[in-house]
């Protein structure tokens, strides 16, 4: 079967995705800019501030908030250590109550709590996960610049977690094989693959792992 | 316990704060290099106590003064491990201001300590700490600046610590502190950690 052309900012199949994150990638980083095919300039540089909501209970959802949007990811598979996440939901707030009660909360994996409003906006929202000692927002800055390298997108990215620093790069693509490739290229093909849900969890102190370096 | 005079302290965090790094690279005088790891032991409600552990030796440093924004902590060595778990006790879990667990043993390695009666408690956080310290003498205040990874995390920190309060006052001011908030370290890793409710979270809505 022919393998799909990725086009940066179309939607394609489902990818599979390699990230880290740690203090230095400063080769990584230069090799990809150097391989990288031009690549358009809307990713050249982009920067944005999101919320994530982690829950103690799970590594399998993945939620933020950008823009006043919500967005879950659910994971799919992990095939030789690279994970594929798909879209789980898309709301925006205010949000119904019925999506809480059958999208959210289950996504979260927690008690669902009492839900006596239609709507909920985003500050309801964030004071019911505050409520709830299993859930915590994070605020998240991405500062980040994107690649293309063997038909995989690419980004190296300065994150705030918190306010504190931490660099991540990534490659995905649908096909397993170029991103190997660009791991071996870039070499980091030993270096751990390290989600955002994890390094959030290991940075917060919710799990006692250490990020890539 | 040792006692030992308590200092005033100012110091504040942030990722961006190369301009007061070189005032003070530029002004002080450069002491020595160190790096150390510790592991800060956290809970959402306390906020008297600085808890941590260097070297398998841990100290409390308890918040005595807060005067006019100026900081006084005042140290107390507790002990290196194996501690007895009378100490333990008597000594952290009250200044965590959690219960203290069942103990099933006299005393208590560092491991043990960790693994047995910190790691697997929903009320404490760990962070680990690796500080890259730089010491400076300037207008006879002990200043520093320092790279720190928390849990992995970078940031950068400035402090000036004296005696004199007065002293202090003037350092920041001359050195530009006093522009920033002052933040001592248990509460910058609280918000790290997301212990402490940030009200810059309000830039995200």
């Amino acid at each position: 079967m022919a393998k799909e052309e990725l086009k940066i900012g179309e939607i394609s199949k489902p990818r599979f995705e390699f990230r880290t994150f740690g203090q230095d990638f400063e080769e990584a980083a230069y090799i990809m800019s150097r391989k990288s095919v031009p690549v358009p300039e809307k990713v050249w540089e982009r920067e944005s501030d999101e919320i994530y909501i982690v829950s103690r209970t799970n590594d399998v959802n993945n939620t933020k908030i950008r823009d006043g949007k919500m967005d879950i990811k659910t994971f799919v598979t992990s095939v030789d250590g690279l994970e594929q996440w798909n879209p789980l939901m898309k709301g925006e707030f205010p949000i119904a109550k019925s999506v809480l009660e059958n999208d959210v909360f289950p996504a979260f994996m927690v008690d669902m709590p009492a839900l006596e409003k239609d709507t909920y906006t985003l500050e309801e929202f964030l004071e019911m996960v505050n409520a709830n000692n299993d859930l915590q927002t994070v605020r998240v800055h991405k500062e980040r610049y994107g690649y293309m390298v063997n038909d995989t997108l690419c980004e190296v990215a300065d994150v705030l977690i918190n306010g504190a620093h931490v660099v991540s790069i990534n490659s995905e693509s649908t096909e397993i094989e170029d991103i190997k490739k660009t791991m071996s290229d870039l070499g980091v093909s030993d270096v751990e693959n390290i989600n955002y849900l994890q390094a959030i969890k290991r940075i917060i102190g919710w799990s006692n792992k250490t990020l890539a370096n | 316990m040792t006692n030992i005079i308590p200092r005033y302290e100012y110091r504040i965090f942030g990722t961006d704060i190369k301009t007061i790094i070189d005032k003070l690279k530029q002004e002080g005088d450069f002491q020595q290099e160190r790096n150390i790891s510790e592991i800060y032991l956290m809970t959402a409600g306390n906020v008297e106590n600085n808890i941590k552990i260097r070297n398998k030796n841990i100290d409390i440093k308890k918040l005595v003064e807060l005067n006019r924004n100026f900081e006084q902590w005042k140290p107390y060595n507790i002990g290196v491990f194996p501690l007895k778990t009378d100490i333990i006790k008597r000594e952290i879990f009250p200044a965590l201001g959690v219960e203290s667990p069942a103990f099933d043993k006299q005393e208590y390695t560092l491991a043990q300590f960790m693994t047995e009666l910190i790691i697997d408690d929903p009320d404490i956080m760990v962070a680990l700490t690796d500080k890259n310290r730089f010491g400076y003498e300037f207008n006879d205040c002990i200043c520093e600046y320092a790279e720190i990874k928390i849990n992995g995390a970078l940031l950068y920190t400035v402090a000036v610590e004296s005696e004199s309060q007065k002293k202090v006052e003037e350092s920041i001011a001359i050195l530009g502190l006093d522009k920033f908030e002052n933040i001592n370290y248990p509460k910058q890793i609280k918000r790290v950690l997301g212990l402490e409710v940030d009200n810059r979270i309000s830039k995200y809505l």
